[in-house]
Formats: structure tokens, sequence, C-alpha cells
């Protein structure tokens, strides 16, 4: 395999995802090419990158408000112990 | 309220209002992020993320306590994304930043440049095609597995594999651009 074809392999080896078989051609291979190396050393900082930016949001602040609007208070005496939602 | 979360979901089931704002309270932050990821619209995933909750209400007797409730919630919201994208077909921008990023750190020089890179990255996430911004979504925000990636998405893992690797690739090229 050259590289253009073992590019996809050396994706799911950075993310740790490879099963044993792939992941010994993966390393076979990036043993002896400098090129997938630093390919794999840039994915590794473009995934650090990103989990990085993707942090979760802050969420809105009446999301909580909002959704808890929808639920409605339990009627005391109804036998019915889960609230139904009426659909709007 | 206190407990864990399959605690609480009993609560709620014996009509207990409160403990099913407590799940909210927990869990909004994540239902918000993946929403906000996959649609790239801060009021359209505020939207879906209201959706998402009530969803689970109604359908919380149906969910076995296996401890897994906030995989369960994260399994409702992606499908809500999923089938709103498929119902209007419409593809969003994230064009505006007002939701921060929770927890940048630092002090103010450090925390614009910060911000920028951020941005920059968003920005990036954001022109992906759809299918690609939700494998990094849950990827790189939600640290799935590709297993699990496979099972929010419905698709093989093969699937996540490819899509994964075309996604960095047309990541890097973005950034490579945006950052130069």
């Amino acid at each position: 395999m050259n590289c253009e074809e073992l590019e996809p392999w050396i994706s799911a080896f950075q993310d740790n995802e490879i099963d044993l078989r792939r992941r010994r051609v993966v390393e076979a291979h990036l043993a002896c090419c400098p090129d997938c190396r630093a390919l794999c050393d840039e994915w590794a900082d473009l995934a650090r990158d990103v989990r990085t930016s993707l942090s979760r949001m802050e969420t809105p602040d009446n999301l909580h408000a909002r959704v808890m609007r929808q639920i409605p208070e339990p009627v005391v005496g109804s036998g019915r112990r889960f609230p139904v939602i009426r659909r709007q | 309220v206190h407990g864990t979360d399959d605690e609480l979901v009993a609560h709620c089931l014996q009509g207990r209002r409160e403990a099913f704002s407590e799940l909210v309270l927990r869990h909004q932050k994540m239902v918000y992020s993946v929403a906000r990821g996959m649609l790239g619209d801060a009021h359209l995933a505020e939207d879906l993320a209201q959706d998402a909750f009530l969803h689970a209400y109604r359908g919380l007797s149906s969910y076995r306590a296996q401890g897994k409730f906030s995989a369960w919630l994260r399994m409702i919201v992606t499908r809500l994304c999923l089938n709103y994208r498929r119902d209007t077909r419409r593809e969003v921008a994230w064009d505006d930043l007002s939701g921060h990023p929770a927890e940048l750190t630092d002090g103010p020089d450090s925390r614009v440049v910060e911000w920028e890179r951020r941005s920059s990255v968003q920005r990036a996430v954001d022109s992906l095609p759809e299918d690609y911004r939700d494998v990094i979504v849950l990827r790189f925000m939600e640290d799935l597995t590709y297993d699990e990636i496979a099972r929010q998405l419905g698709v093989p893992v093969s699937t996540i594999e490819t899509r994964l690797h075309r996604a960095k690739k047309q990541l890097r090229q973005l950034l490579r651009e945006l950052l130069v």
C-alpha cells in the first residue's frame, strides 16, 4: 500500500481506533516514511486544537426555564403519578 | 434533589417534577452543545435542546436505568438534529459566536488569542458538510468512540472511519487558510 492508500488507516491509528492487523501495517509504514509521520503528527495537533475549540458551549440563560415551563405540575389526588405533557 | 441520574429518573416517574429540573440542569450544556455543533445555529439549537428534553420527559418510562442517562439523552438530541435536517434540508451557517465556549483560561491577552483561534476552528468546523460536522462534534467534543458515533448516527463503523478521515483532511486545509 502506498501513502495515499494508507492515509485513512493513519487517521484511525491516530485516533487509537484501529485493529491489530492494520495497526501493524501502519506502524511498519510510519517507521520508514517521514512524510506520513509528519502527517500523523499534524493530525494529532489538529485533534488537540479541535478538542479545545469545541468545548461545550455555555447554555442560554433561559433554556432551563423554557423546558420546565413545559413540564406540568403533578395533579394532587388525580391518581396519576407521572404528569403528562399536553402537545402544543 | 440529590442522587444519581437514574435515581432522579425514578423520582420523576413518581411525579417529582423537581427531579427533572435537576436533570435538565445537569445535562443542558451537553444537549445544547451537541445541537449547536450539529446545526450550527444558536437559536435553532436552543429550540432543539428544548425539544430533546421534552422528548426525554415523555419517554422516561422507556429509559432503562443502567447509569447511562446522558448517553440516552445524547441519542435523543442527535436523532432530533438528524430528523430536523432531513425534514428541512437546510444548511445553516455558524455565523454568530455569541455563545462563548466554556472555560477559557489565562489572562486577558492570551484569552483574546485563544478566543480567536477557537473562533477560527469553529468557523472551519461549521463550513464542513453536515455529515463531517456530525462526526467531528461527536468525536472531539463528546469524546465518543467510533462505535458509539456509529450507533448515535445509525451508520456502520467503517462509514464513521471514512467520514472522520475526510473531515480531518478538509479541516486541515480550511485551518491552513484561516490561520495564515
